[in-house]
């Protein structure tokens, strides 16, 4: 299990070509990732996701706050990083690479490599196993690498982006892969992407970060209970904004067409129609909202591309 | 052992990953072992001039170790290879051992086993020579153990070498975070760390100390290694501290390395007081190159000075910005024109009661002047003398009589003395600077003394010390040396028989 506890992260642009200002990462995220599950990371562009897994990894050294994997900090640490295998989300440091080479070079760092594994899915994948790196395409170096990474048999495969570049059959393929080879074995899957609907197919779990601040994680099904749009109609005149914040809904969006109103709701269907219904109205329908669009509007209310968004 | 082992493995698989470096250093080394080798031997075609390229290839397989170096330390240049390398299962203990390893089976093991294949071929070779054989049969081994030991010490010039330049390309790998600057900030720092003691010998200490000092070996010890062969009476245990040096600095980097992580990588220089310190060293040395074209130097040091900044800081130039660099290079230039002052008014911080530098024993000194009204002093092993300009036909040294160590002491005080006593000003400063050079206030009064001393050089030469004086001060030590009764008049010296002059 890992806990991360009160995690700040800040960088300071100080020094030798630094302009002195000081970024921070992330602010205050505190998140529990139980073992077995698949956890993903959702966050907009610079929001703090890498960020966090390279704390996860021990890339970066902690500032405030704890990361325990298993109780244990992760920071220096070479036999909680043995259980950790790390994908982050470029492939040009492997451009001088052959597959084999890479066996080699894991296969000596992890005492848990699995040559049977690496053969058997890179046979599967039909990848070459003696051909530069850098000759293949962005999916193919993403497929070597994930192939190393779950040869290497940890208890946790972190991967930032691991799908970026793949064709949808192959997508497929892979996160096939991933989730027979992973769950076999009991092991625990982190990931992050920008593909909502990738997050709601695999995890079962899940978490939003925003400008460095955790929005929501838990349970990718009580998440997409947290919010519901809910659209009202009235003859006379449309329900406004006013009126239905006064039974204390949590609204985070609003708009209307004509007599129709369309609200996103942040809270429980069954207690947002409770409130609701005490504003007169002559049609009240609930609309369950999609992972995807959990993602939207939360990030919508805190401004995060608002423009864009409200064209679209 | 287990540890190692880990660490061992962790370093043969980084040490694969850089094939190409491996090839191009072996095929280095191994044509510059094979020209040195076949020098004059089995080939009439590489005649003796060939070794030179022997060296050559070697010298350019040691530089090279910088590349390996930023190879190795690849993780701190950038966050890729920081998210793959930090993320492996090591401790920032195993990781930096594991590179230095890797660092010694890229670079260093292939200078030393090439190194060591060339000294062991010439010494067969020249051991099978017919000169070599003589001695063999004649028995006389010291002959015959002194090449050995000659190649032997240039098996350790090698290997001092290659630890040097290596662990200087550590320790900027390791306050740098990107290429470009890991690979100059090494050569700058080499070049400084190699020729600066010298420069300060010279300008600190010789020049405002008043003498030439005797080459202290401790004193270069480290960064000696490339000239160190040139000194044949450079001690090769010195060889051996200088290898330990590099190697200590190598381990103790790693309390700076250990505290990176992914966070530095790719910004240019992550410890400013490195980026500081090289700055001043580079300002120092090109300063301490040649005192007599200080404009010159100042305007070429202020323009290199500018430009590493401009590639360092890598950011958008403004007036402000060049302006505050060139503050700052006017900084530097202050603390180095306040260094030497200070070691202007300690008379090289003190350098000047140094003299004669080596022992006492047989040591004489001749003071002379070219001036037709000038007097001059002679002090040899047991007696001191004036005299003036038409005793230069005067050749040889007078047969002295034993004078004892004390007094010999004695006389040593004196002219030391008024070494220091020498009136400071500005104007003196800046002239024996050379930032002031005319024809109007050149120091017309100064005059030479020569310190011989006992010791002598590589080619069995005389070692002597320079020191100047004003004329005023030269007649004010004569005096003082001649009321002391450490010497006689002149008018006497002249008239007497050469074998009396040096009584007492």
């Amino acid at each position: 299990m890992i806990e991360i506890a009160n995690v700040t992260m800040e960088f300071r642009n100080k020094g030798v070509g630094g302009d002195g200002s000081t970024l921070t990462a992330l602010r205050d995220i505190s998140v529990t990732i139980p073992d077995g599950c698949v956890y993903g990371f959702l966050g907009s562009n610079g929001a703090g996701k890498s960020t966090l897994m390279r704390l996860l990894c021990g890339v970066y050294r902690l500032q405030k706050g704890t990361i325990k994997v298993d109780g244990r900090d992760v920071w220096n640490n070479a036999s909680v990083k043995s259980e950790m295998f790390f994908v982050n989300d470029e492939t040009v440091q492997y451009a001088d690479f052959t597959l084999e080479g890479l066996r080699k070079y894991y296969r000596s760092y992890y005492e848990t490599f699995s040559d049977e594994v690496f053969y058997r899915l890179a046979k599967q994948l039909q990848l070459p196993l003696n051909r530069k790196m850098s000759s293949f395409s962005k999916g193919m170096k993403r497929q070597a690498v994930v192939i190393v990474g779950l040869a290497s048999m940890t208890k946790y495969l972190v991967l930032d982006e691991a799908f970026d570049g793949l064709d949808p059959a192959m997508r497929k393929m892979v996160k096939d892969i991933i989730t027979d080879e992973m769950l076999d074995r009991g092991a625990t899957l982190i990931l992050s992407s920008h593909n909502i609907a990738e997050i709601n197919e695999l995890c079962d779990r899940a978490l939003l970060i925003h400008k460095g601040e955790l929005v929501f994680d838990g349970e990718i099904d009580k998440i997409r209970s947290c919010a519901c749009k809910v659209q009202l109609m009235r003859k006379d005149s449309a329900i406004t904004r006013e009126e239905l914040e006064k039974t204390g809904v949590d609204i985070l969006k609003y708009s209307t067409m004509g007599s129709v109103a369309q609200v996103i709701v942040r809270g429980a269907g069954d207690e947002i129609m409770q409130k609701i219904s005490a504003v007169p109205n002559d049609v009240c329908e609930l609309i369950p909202l999609t992972l995807e669009e959990v993602f939207i509007y939360e990030l919508e209310a805190r401004g995060y591309g608002h423009e864009v968004l409200s064209e679209n | 052992m287990k540890c190692f082992l880990r660490i061992n493995r962790m370093a043969l698989g980084e040490t694969r990953t850089h094939t190409k470096f491996i090839v191009i250093v072996n095929i280095l080394l191994g044509f510059g072992c094979l020209l040195l080798s076949l020098e004059k031997s089995y080939i009439d075609l590489l005649h003796a001039d060939w070794m030179i390229f022997g060296y050559l290839l070697f010298a350019v397989g040691g530089i090279i170790g910088t590349m390996a170096v930023i190879g190795v330390f690849r993780d701190l240049n950038s966050i890729q290879y920081s998210d793959v390398q930090m993320s492996l299962p090591m401790s920032s203990a195993q990781r930096y051992f594991s590179k230095l390893l890797a660092l010694f089976y890229l670079h260093i093991f292939p200078v030393l086993f090439w190194g060591g294949l060339t000294v062991v071929i010439k010494t067969i070779e020249k051991h099978n020579s017919e000169v070599y054989r003589f001695f063999w049969t004649t028995g006389d081994w010291d002959f015959f153990w002194y090449e050995s030991v000659d190649w032997f010490r240039l098996y350790l010039c090698f290997a001092a070498s290659v630890l040097f330049l290596d662990a200087v390309g550590v320790l900027c790998a390791v306050c740098c975070g990107r290429r470009a600057e890991t690979g100059y900030f090494s050569y700058i720092a080499a070049y400084c760390l190699s020729v600066l003691p010298g420069l300060i010998r010279n300008r600190l200490l010789q020049t405002w100390g008043g003498q030439t000092m005797e080459a202290g070996h401790a004193f270069f010890v480290w960064t000696w290694s490339f000239w160190a062969k040139t000194y044949t009476d450079f001690p090769t245990y010195l060889l051996l501290i200088n290898c330990g040096i590099s190697i200590a600095l190598m381990v103790l980097m790693y309390f700076v390395y250990r505290r990176r992580d992914a966070g530095t990588a790719g910004r240019p220089v992550s410890n400013r007081v490195f980026f500081e310190g090289v700055m001043f060293a580079a300002v120092l040395t090109m300063l301490s190159l040649n005192g007599s074209r200080y404009g010159i130097l100042l305007t070429i040091t202020g323009i290199a000075y500018l430009v590493i900044h401009i590639i360092t800081f890598r950011e958008q130039l403004s007036c402000r910005k060049i302006a505050v660099w060139l503050g700052k290079y006017a900084v530097t230039v202050l603390l180095v024109f306040l260094l030497n002052f200070a070691a202007y008014m300690t008379n090289g911080f003190g350098a000047v009661y140094y003299i004669p530098s080596e022992s006492l024993d047989g040591a004489h000194v001749v003071v002379t002047t070219n001036r037709t009204t000038g007097s001059a002093v002679f002090y040899a092993g047991s007696g001191l003398a004036i005299y003036n300009e038409r005793m230069e036909a005067y050749d040889g040294y007078v047969a002295p009589i034993s004078m004892s160590d004390e007094l010999k002491r004695d006389a040593i005080r004196i002219v030391q003395r008024h070494l220091a006593a020498q009136e400071k000003s500005f104007t003196d400063f800046f002239q024996r600077l050379g930032l002031i050079e005319t024809e109007e206030n050149w120091r017309h009064d100064l005059v030479n003394i020569t310190v011989f001393q006992t010791k002598t050089g590589p080619d069995q030469e005389v070692m002597t010390q320079s020191l100047f004086l004003p004329y005023h001060e030269i007649n004010a030590m004569a005096e003082e040396l001649e009321d002391s009764g450490l010497v006689r008049a002149m008018e006497d010296l002249w008239y007497d028989s050469y074998a009396h002059q040096f009584h007492r």
